[in-house]
């Protein structure tokens, strides 16, 4: 009878719990303030485009290996003319320091700006799915362009983008390199080396 | 000995409902905002190639015919263009992206201003042909955005997953965890 009671308690107590894991989901895909306004921008990324390193490394006008020094506060631009006329779009700049220079033309020292789509100003939240994030310390190789798509507003200090975001974008830790969560796991791990030969590096 | 083993019960259900980063057998990501009244109407933009109706009125019917969910997409030239939502096919360039979904969401008009855009800078057929990325495939997949799901990368057949290829079909219809995601949603 314990046996019995323990099992039927163990039984409502998961049913309780997946209960409150799936509302806090919900909270969480619907936003949680009634006015809030959000624009959501969401692709299908060309697999043999953007994960093969080469294709990358082709797309990209820069590569670099260096530290994110600052990332900027949000701010909203809306873009002007082109596929994407009108939208007010959400974007931070950051500052990374540049650590070696693998293709084009930034030297080590340099401090260059990357600018980044997604975030939240006043009322306003935009998503950007699959852009490669960084964070203030990381440490990572970037493959950019200062030719983005024109998605991204070029006035206001516009230096690069990331190449195909989180398929150009590695975290590094020593000689290891990998890519974010979003990219399928066969895809996500390189060596720099790895990096350095896509590059065709002129170091 | 049957209190320990209630109690490995007990513990295994929490790990396996709390513990981040233990991954259930769902994978569907529901994305921001859902359609008023579980109805997106549509219709197609100034940009488009007529000889791809079928493949985008297929694309978005997958969502419509998923049973027990009263989510519908509907083509609707009048309230598609009331609302903003639209399909459209131009050139945005070597984004690496054959397609892109923008929507807007407010809490009084739910889902609005929703812009499909197939990028026929990358070879597009609707034949399935090894050479070029398939229309219904990819619109599909953004039609589920709308829905909306977002991509996920661990159900490589699942019409939601992040990447195609040329001459790959089987994101055309839904798989069971695509299935699972609108009626998740609605």
């Amino acid at each position: 009878m314990r046996y019995l009671m323990s099992c039927i308690t163990c039984l409502a107590l998961c049913v309780s719990l997946t209960g409150c894991a799936s509302d806090a989901l919900n909270a969480e895909a619907e936003g949680t303030s009634a006015d809030q306004n959000q624009t959501v921008v969401s692709a299908l990324w060309a697999a043999e485009e953007v994960l093969d390193l080469g294709n990358v490394a082709a797309a990209s006008s820069d590569i670099v290996r260096g530290t994110v020094e600052a990332v900027g506060e949000p701010r909203t631009a809306v873009i002007e003319g082109g596929a994407y006329d009108g939208l007010t779009v959400v974007y931070r700049d950051a500052e990374l320091v540049v650590t070696r220079g693998l293709k084009g033309h930034c030297a080590s020292g340099e401090v260059i700006s990357v600018r980044l789509l997604g975030g939240t100003v006043g009322d306003l939240t935009f998503v950007y799915e699959g852009e490669g994030d960084v964070s203030v310390g990381e440490d990572v190789s970037l493959f950019l362009t200062d030719q983005p798509d024109e998605i991204y507003p070029r006035a206001d200090g516009f230096g690069y983008a990331i190449v195909y975001g989180v398929n150009g974008k590695f975290h590094m830790d020593g000689d290891s390199a990998r890519r974010g969560a979003e990219v399928p796991d066969e895809y996500r791990d390189a060596s720099f080396d790895e990096l350095v030969l896509a590059a065709g590096s002129r170091d | 000995m049957r209190r320990i083993t209630a109690i490995l019960l007990l513990a295994a259900c929490v790990v396996g409902f709390w513990v981040p980063g233990v991954k259930s057998a769902q994978a569907y990501s529901l994305g921001y905002g859902r359609f008023n009244n579980a109805t997106g109407y549509w219709t197609y933009g100034p940009l488009w190639n007529s000889s791809w109706n079928s493949a985008a009125s297929g694309g978005a019917y997958q969502w419509t015919a998923v049973t027990d969910c009263p989510f519908t997409y509907s083509y609707n030239i009048a309230l598609g263009n009331l609302y903003g939502n639209n399909v459209q096919a131009l050139n945005l360039g070597a984004t690496g992206k054959v397609g892109v979904t923008v929507y807007s969401y407010s809490t009084s008009m739910g889902i609005y201003n929703m812009k499909i855009k197939l990028n026929t800078y990358y070879p597009m057929a609707t034949d399935g042909r090894s050479t070029a990325y398939d229309v219904q495939s990819i619109l599909t997949h953004e039609f589920g955005h709308g829905v909306p799901l977002n991509d996920i990368t661990n159900y490589y057949y699942a019409t939601m997953y992040a990447y195609t290829q040329k001459g790959e079909t089987w994101k055309r219809t839904l798989y069971s965890d695509d299935i699972a995601g609108v009626r998740a949603a609605y």
